[in-house]
């Protein structure tokens, strides 16, 4: 009889340990081993003695923490089986950003697939999410309520599209967090036509030029830095989310505000941001695509952590699986308020 | 309804009217007759569709989702008919929803036909159009698109000037298809009834001393101005309609006028709510002039009467022609046969040159006043209504709050709130906040107003930051008037920084007692 996932798996202060294998997942403070689903910063954090993680993912932390990254990087390819005491690890594509991995867990025959953040829509940065079959799902659930609802991304581009012919003397100031979504606006504007100059602020400029060396076009990206602002006019800029009111705009000719992310589905929340065009475009599972992969993935019982737990495993019961919470703590730094993600 | 549904959201969170302007222009250009000009008229209150009772939606939310999970998004998402329209089952090859459809059907429909409808138009209709659908039918439409921004958005269209639209709009009806084919170059302009004179709006302009300097003063008529809401009311052939300076038709909010004026023709007055003393209420006015539809405890809380001054027609007699002393004794006998509670003619101030006007002007009495109202007695140039303000009054007060401004100025904490001292009847005293003003003239005192503002903060409130209490300012205002929902008992009209004073200490702030009694108001008890 295979141990249930319950009696190896457990939670602690600094997140998911695997007990027969001796190692975190995703650990919140530093720990002896840890495998590390991606590379945003409430997820892979710098200080571990070992970190195992996609070639990507570990480049991602090299760009962002330097030599304080980790004691050492092992790194798996996607499909690669590998031994941690007595557990098999294997790395699958999340399709959330480049080098996104679901963790595959496999202990005297039970299988435990971690999700860490994904998302099924579609995005021209990388691999897509690849379902799993196993005995315990363990999902995000970063957008789990009903209301969350994510559409045609390309439809979302084609309005901002529109938005900046409508308004050719102003310039429209996309607010991104550096890591996933900045690249995948880019990878999208190209797809859509766009072969302007996109201009981005300086804290984006490593992972961009961390994407282009892994293969993914992004065409010409340039420092907003040295430009003069008020020839910007008609121009597409990304940076960190900001309301409009930090002194590094001033001097943009009348910025459009844009929001991206899957927040501005909710009109109240949108307000909030300060933003002038909201866009919903987001590099997390909306609450159908949730519902669906735990279909697809078809495990008997599946728990839910990183986000909004009751809706979702209210959901899952009600078609039939066994769901609980899995409350991990620490969640919610990089990717924006309300328990993160964007 | 993509396009409707589209413009609504753009609209919602347009940051100015000139933005709003180039989405409604985009809007006739993307959407189609009778879509396009029932969307205008719905956004305008032209058109009102029956609402969805919060009852009948609540059922179908009921019906047909799950209540917990109901429950948790509507926790989150704040707006019953946003989660509804949100969470609905969505589906392949939804064909969508024409407003004409929804505008005509859900009028018509019988009361027990309703969740049926509704129901059948969320099934059809995808996600986005879901939500404008609830959006209309909940009557969340205020988006702030008067009628005037609608007829300087067809303006925009049609490449005309307003005043165009605004001499054929009173006989446009939704959905506008004739106006719409004229501004498109598709069709001549509308016809229109060319027996109804049109009498445009007398303009108003605020002026300065030195712009008398031109004009000799025996030329000139002059009353005292409360500064009420300028408008022209036009009684006449049993149709009554009031406008205001801007060209949008108000009489619905404002039944007292229409049903209780008893003469014939067309006049120009101030609106105003009047209080005990005849001290104006700016406060209750402005509440009148924002509600579109009026109730009877507003009617009685708010009372509006108009001043009039200025008659351009006498029954169906065009007078414009007549100079204005003669026009001003037709009013008053006018008013003489058929007196009304309502309306009233305020008194002309005697004078026989500017510099004795002026002195008139700066004793101004009463604390209502807000200026001069000036008009030329033959007004062949159409100059219109002149109007002097009285010299402001001056307070020094303390910044005690800011945040940031707007446009280019986004970026700075320019927006300041000051205040006076209140002594707090121990001995000590406290700033209480008097307005709100822009501070920073030019922009090196911007930035010096902003670097003070970074460098001195105490608290953070949000965007507002809370700022040591060290900085005095010259504020200037028009009028002071009592507000009892203000902390200091009154409302400063047109408050402006006329300085910041970097030098004074903060001690040498005025009080409320002292604002008081330079306002020429009685000290609250």
């Amino acid at each position: 009889m295979s141990p249930h996932p319950e009696t190896w798996l457990r939670v602690e202060p600094k997140g998911l340990f695997v007990v027969p294998g001796g190692f975190h997942i995703d650990p919140a403070s530093k720990a002896d081993r840890a495998v590390v689903t991606h590379g945003h910063a409430d997820h892979a954090r710098p200080g571990n003695r070992a970190v195992m993680a996609t070639p990507e993912t570990l480049e991602v932390m090299r760009v962002r923490y330097g030599k304080r990254a980790a004691g050492s990087f092992e790194p798996a390819a996607y499909g690669e089986k590998r031994r941690i005491g007595d557990v098999d690890v294997t790395l699958m594509p999340a399709g959330h950003v480049l080098g996104s991995a679901q963790v595959v867990l496999e202990h005297r025959g039970s299988r435990v697939v971690v999700s860490g953040d994904y998302k099924r829509g579609a995005d021209p940065t990388c691999a897509p999410f690849e379902p799993v079959t196993c005995d315990v799902f363990v999902t995000e659930a970063t957008f789990g309520l009903p209301v969350f609802r994510h559409t045609d991304v390309a439809r979302e581009i084609g309005r901002l599209l529109h938005s900046v012919s409508l308004f050719p003397e102003r310039c429209h100031l996309i607010g991104a967090y550096s890591l996933g979504k900045s690249q995948r606006m880019i990878a999208l504007l190209r797809q859509a036509g766009w072969d302007r100059p996109i201009y981005v602020h300086a804290s984006l400029e490593p992972l961009c030029r961390l994407y282009a060396a892994f293969g993914v076009a992004l065409g010409d990206v340039r420092p907003i830095e040295g430009q003069a602002k008020a020839g910007l006019a008609g121009e597409i800029l990304i940076a960190p989310p900001t309301t409009g009111s930090d002194p590094w705009t001033r001097g943009l000719p009348e910025p459009v505000i844009v929001g991206a992310s899957g927040w501005m589905r909710v009109r109240a929340r949108a307000r909030q941001r300060g933003v002038e065009l909201p866009l919903v475009i987001s590099d997390h599972a909306d609450w159908d695509e949730l519902l669906g992969t735990i279909s697809e993935v078809g495990a008997p019982e599946v728990w839910v952590t990183h986000g909004r737990e009751d809706a979702l495993i209210r959901a899952v019961t009600l078609g039939g699986r066994r769901a609980r919470a899995l409350a991990l703590l620490g969640r919610g730094g990089e990717d924006g308020e309300e328990g993160g993600g964007v | 309804m993509k396009a409707f549904s589209a413009l609504i959201d753009a609209l919602t969170f347009a940051p100015s009217d000139a933005v709003k302007l180039r989405h409604l222009v985009d809007y006739f250009a993307r959407s189609a007759d009778p879509d396009r000009g029932l969307g205008l008229a719905l956004l305008t209150g032209a058109m009102t569709l029956p609402s969805l009772k919060p009852a009948l939606l609540r059922s179908l939310a009921a019906e047909r989702f799950d209540s917990a999970l109901f429950e948790s998004a509507l926790d989150y998402a704040g707006d019953f008919g946003e989660t509804v329209a949100l969470s609905w089952p969505d589906g392949a090859d939804r064909q969508g929803l024409t407003l004409s459809q929804v505008a005509g059907q859900w009028s018509k429909a019988g009361k027990a036909e309703l969740p049926g409808l509704l129901a059948g138009w969320l099934d059809a209709a995808p996600l986005d159009e879901r939500c404008g659908l609830l959006r209309l039918l909940t009557g969340k439409l205020r988006l702030g698109v008067s009628p005037a921004l609608a007829r300087r958005a067809l303006a925009g269209l049609g490449d005309r000037p307003v005043r165009e639209i605004e001499a054929v709009w009173p006989a446009m009806l939704p959905p506008y298809e004739s106006l719409l084919a004229w501004l498109e170059g598709r069709a001549a302009r509308p016809e229109f009834d060319r027996n109804i004179t049109f009498y445009p709006v007398i303009p108003n302009r605020v002026i300065m001393s030195n712009d008398l300097e031109d004009f000799d003063s025996y030329q000139f008529s002059a009353f005292f101005s409360l500064g009420g809401a300028r408008v022209q009311l036009s009684a006449q052939a049993g149709g009554f309609r009031l406008i205001t300076e801007e060209g949008d038709e108000i009489g619905a909010a404002f039944p007292e006028i229409m049903n209780e004026l008893p003469v014939d023709g067309v006049f120009e007055g101030e609106l105003l709510v009047l209080r005990n003393g005849g001290v104006p209420d700016a406060g209750g006015l402005q509440r009148r002039l924002a509600a579109k539809r009026v109730s009877a405890r507003m009617l009685g809380g708010h009372p509006v009467t108009i001043r009039l001054l200025d008659m351009l027609a006498d029954g169906v007699r065009d007078i414009r022609a007549l100079p204005f002393p003669d026009r001003r004794a037709l009013l008053e006998a006018r008013l003489r046969m058929a007196p009304s509670g309502r309306a009233d003619l305020p008194p002309m101030v005697e004078f026989s040159s500017w510099s004795e006007l002026d002195a008139v002007r700066r004793s101004a009495a009463g604390p209502g006043v807000s200026g001069l109202v000036l008009r030329r007695h033959a007004d062949h140039m159409g100059e219109g209504w002149l109007t002097w303000m009285r010299e402001p009054h001056r307070v020094s007060c303390i910044v005690m709050y800011a945040q940031c401004g707007t446009a280019e100025r986004a970026t700075y904490f320019t927006h300041a709130t000051v205040g006076v001292w209140q002594a707090d009847g121990e001995g000590g005293r406290h700033l209480v906040p008097v307005g709100k003003a822009e501070a920073g003239d030019g922009p090196e005192e911007r930035d010096r107003f902003d670097r003070f503002v970074r460098d001195n903060t105490l608290n953070r409130f949000g965007p507002v930051r809370e700022v040591a209490p060290q900085l005095l300012v010259e504020l200037a205002f028009d009028r002071a008037l009592p507000s009892s929902r203000r902390k200091a008992g009154l409302t400063l009209q047109a408050p402006r920084i006329k300085k910041v004073c970097w030098d004074r200490p903060p001690a040498g702030a005025d009080t409320l007692d002292e604002l008081y009694h330079l306002a020429g108001l009685p000290l609250p008890i």
